[in-house]
């Protein structure tokens, strides 16, 4: 059987994913997940000694402890599958994929199945995370140096 | 009819964001009108800023703002350059801008108490300290 | 293309007992009345999900022994395999029920391709009884092919739910009262250069086009009941049933075509395309088939189970889904 012709009865047949359905409910999730941590950033500043430029981290790790609930209970999953990009793209996407890692390979111990495969799903977005930082501030430093640009 | 009515007030509500004057409140421990009438000239006549308040203690002007939700992109460049604004309205002033919100809901609060002397200047040391904090 | 690849069995060896047991799950199916066993733990009790998959084998098997009236020493050869790296579970649960062994890989295709091997085994007269099969578990499969079990992906609409299940049976000599093996067609792999391991009907749809249309070219004449496949879901139901339509193959005597896959959890949109895993057609086929056998409701029927050759390392290489489907007719007099 011909490949290409195939393809041509596989794309008329198979049922495409829904996008612009999808690309709704992303909206709803992500905004509401991203509505709730804004929440949580209001609540640190107003009850404790944070900045908004301080808050923003004790609510990274509250979002991403309300992941881990979220993922522990088995409803994360379910949050995903409705909202696609819109729960995957947050922190909580992020924390959501460590934990699930940690979760799957406790069977194996803790140092060679949790802390060895943690980061398996996670594990490019801290590499080329970094990497990016690394060369956006090279290019930045050298800019500075040929004064194009302040810092 | 209800389409109409609401694609109208939805007009209505959009200009209604945009020519909005600032609401500035000010406080003076040594209740110098003409400083606070400059200052609060300075802050009106700014058309970015929603909301404004400053705060006079001993040649010591705390001044915090927030910024229009539309232009909170500049905000950076919109605090420098009233900053500078400020500065050159009070050069024998020590000036500080913050557009931090946890800055200015605590000098609003500083604003209310209407304190004097030792615990006014406390609570503004208090505030720079916090506005400098990096984690 | 060989020629021959498709065998009659002479000797009409029968299939004598067989067990199904699932997990918690699948008491949703419409075909739960006919498994043996219904679990409400989908570790069965073990503290790993592997562990759970391989008590769920020996578990099956030796209700299928006990259910034919054998003691596990009477069967000959135990034919099986699942979706697991070094099919781990199955080997743990071959060493629990001690009988001769030979693990057999066909990805899905397992509960068709050991029937087959088995029956040539039984047409050689040098065995008396073979147990043959396949499972799987849903956690395990998921770990070993795709996502952790917890992570938030989005599943598309053609995507599969692997089951929970295992189905086993015995063959033997013909028995005048049981279904027996009238003839087979061994597949060859078919790759249509389909990428997505989220979308497997597509994929496979193509090896059980082949081996249909290669067993009823060589059985023209034949009226089925119906040909069912294994695991092509309901994406690759469609497809194939279009494929059979552009064709000549639906000039012959079969107009049924049904997948396991695609009616094992009824018309719950949660499971998306259908079910998939080496228990699906497994479970299908030797439960609710084989009960509807016995009860002489079909005379004829094609069992073509199918499988995606492909592993995780394949799929991130870049590599296409290679497929085969083996295909079995059971006769029942």
């Amino acid at each position: 059987m011909d490949a290409k012709t195939y393809q041509q009865t596989v794309d008329q047949i198979a049922p495409k994913r829904p996008v612009l359905k999808n690309c709704m409910t992303a909206f709803l999730t992500g905004g509401i997940i991203c509505g709730i941590g804004q929440i949580v950033s209001f609540v640190y500043m107003y009850f404790f000694p944070f900045t908004e430029r301080t808050a923003s981290n004790p609510t990274v790790s509250t979002m991403v402890f309300f992941a881990m609930v979220l993922t522990g209970l088995g409803v994360y999953k379910k949050i995903g599958q409705f909202g696609g990009a819109g729960s995957a793209v947050p922190v909580t996407g992020f924390g959501n994929a460590v934990i699930s890692a940690a979760i799957e390979h406790k069977t194996e111990g803790f140092i060679l199945g949790v802390g060895g495969n943690m980061f398996k799903l996670a594990g490019s977005v801290i590499v080329y995370g970094v990497f990016s930082a690394f060369v956006v501030a090279l290019i930045k430093t050298i800019l500075v140096q040929m004064g194009v640009i302040s810092w | 009819m209800k389409r109409k009515l609401c694609a109208i007030s939805c007009i209505f509500l959009l200009l209604s964001g945009c020519s909005e004057k600032p609401k500035v409140s000010t406080f003076h421990a040594e209740e110098d009108r003409q400083e606070i009438e400059t200052l609060e000239k300075a802050l009106t006549d700014n058309k970015k800023i929603v909301e404004a308040a400053g705060v006079f203690f001993d040649h010591q002007l705390v001044v915090s703002l927030q910024v229009k939700p539309l232009s909170k992109f500049k905000k950076e460049k919109i605090t420098k350059s009233l900053e500078k604004e400020v500065k050159s309205l009070f050069p024998d002033h020590d000036v500080f801008v913050s557009s931090d919100l946890k800055i200015t809901w605590e000098l609003n609060k500083v604003i209310e108490k209407q304190s004097e002397g030792k615990e006014l200047k406390k609570d503004l040391d208090e505030i720079q300290e916090l506005a400098k904090e990096e984690t | 293309m060989k020629s021959a690849r498709t065998y009659q069995f002479t000797s009409k060896p029968s299939i004598v007992s067989t067990a199904v047991a699932v997990g918690p799950l699948e008491k949703q199916s419409p075909f739960h009345p006919h498994f043996d066993h219904v679990y409400e733990d989908e570790r069965f009790g073990q503290d790993t999900n592997e562990k759970g998959h391989a008590h769920l084998i020996e578990e099956t098997c030796k209700l299928a022994i006990m259910k034919g009236g054998f003691q596990t020493t009477d069967i000959d050869l135990f034919l099986g395999g699942d979706l697991v790296n070094q099919m781990t579970p199955t080997n743990f649960a071959a060493r629990e029920l001690a009988t001769p062994f030979m693990g057999m890989f066909s990805a899905c295709a397992t509960s068709v391709s050991s029937l087959i091997t088995a029956s040539f085994f039984l047409e050689s007269n040098q065995m008396e009884r073979i147990l043959f099969g396949s499972a799987s578990q849903h956690n395990s499969v998921e770990r070993q092919f795709r996502y952790p079990i917890e992570y938030g992906a989005q599943k598309p609409p053609t995507g599969q739910w692997t089951v929970t299940g295992a189905g086993y049976g015995i063959l033997s000599h013909n028995q005048s009262d049981k279904p027996y093996v009238h003839s087979a067609t061994i597949g060859q792999v078919i790759d249509c250069e389909c990428t997505d391991p989220l979308d497997m009907g597509s994929a496979m749809a193509p090896a059980a086009f082949d081996t249909i249309q290669y067993h009823l070219s060589q059985n023209k004449g034949t009226a089925y009941d119906f040909v069912m496949t294994g695991d092509l879901g309901k994406t690759g139901l469609a497809i194939l049933q279009e494929l059979i339509r552009t064709s000549g193959v639906s000039s012959y005597l079969v107009d049924n075509y049904r997948d396991s896959g695609a009616e094992f959890y009824g018309n719950d949109d949660k499971f998306l395309s259908g079910a998939s895993g080496s228990g699906c057609s497994a479970s299908v086929y030797y439960g609710p088939i084989y009960a509807e056998l016995l009860k002489k409701q079909w005379k004829k029927i094609l069992l073509v189970a199918t499988g995606a050759l492909l592993s995780p390392l394949s799929f991130q290489q870049g590599e296409s889904i290679p497929c085969i489907a083996h295909a079995v007719e059971l006769t029942m007099e």
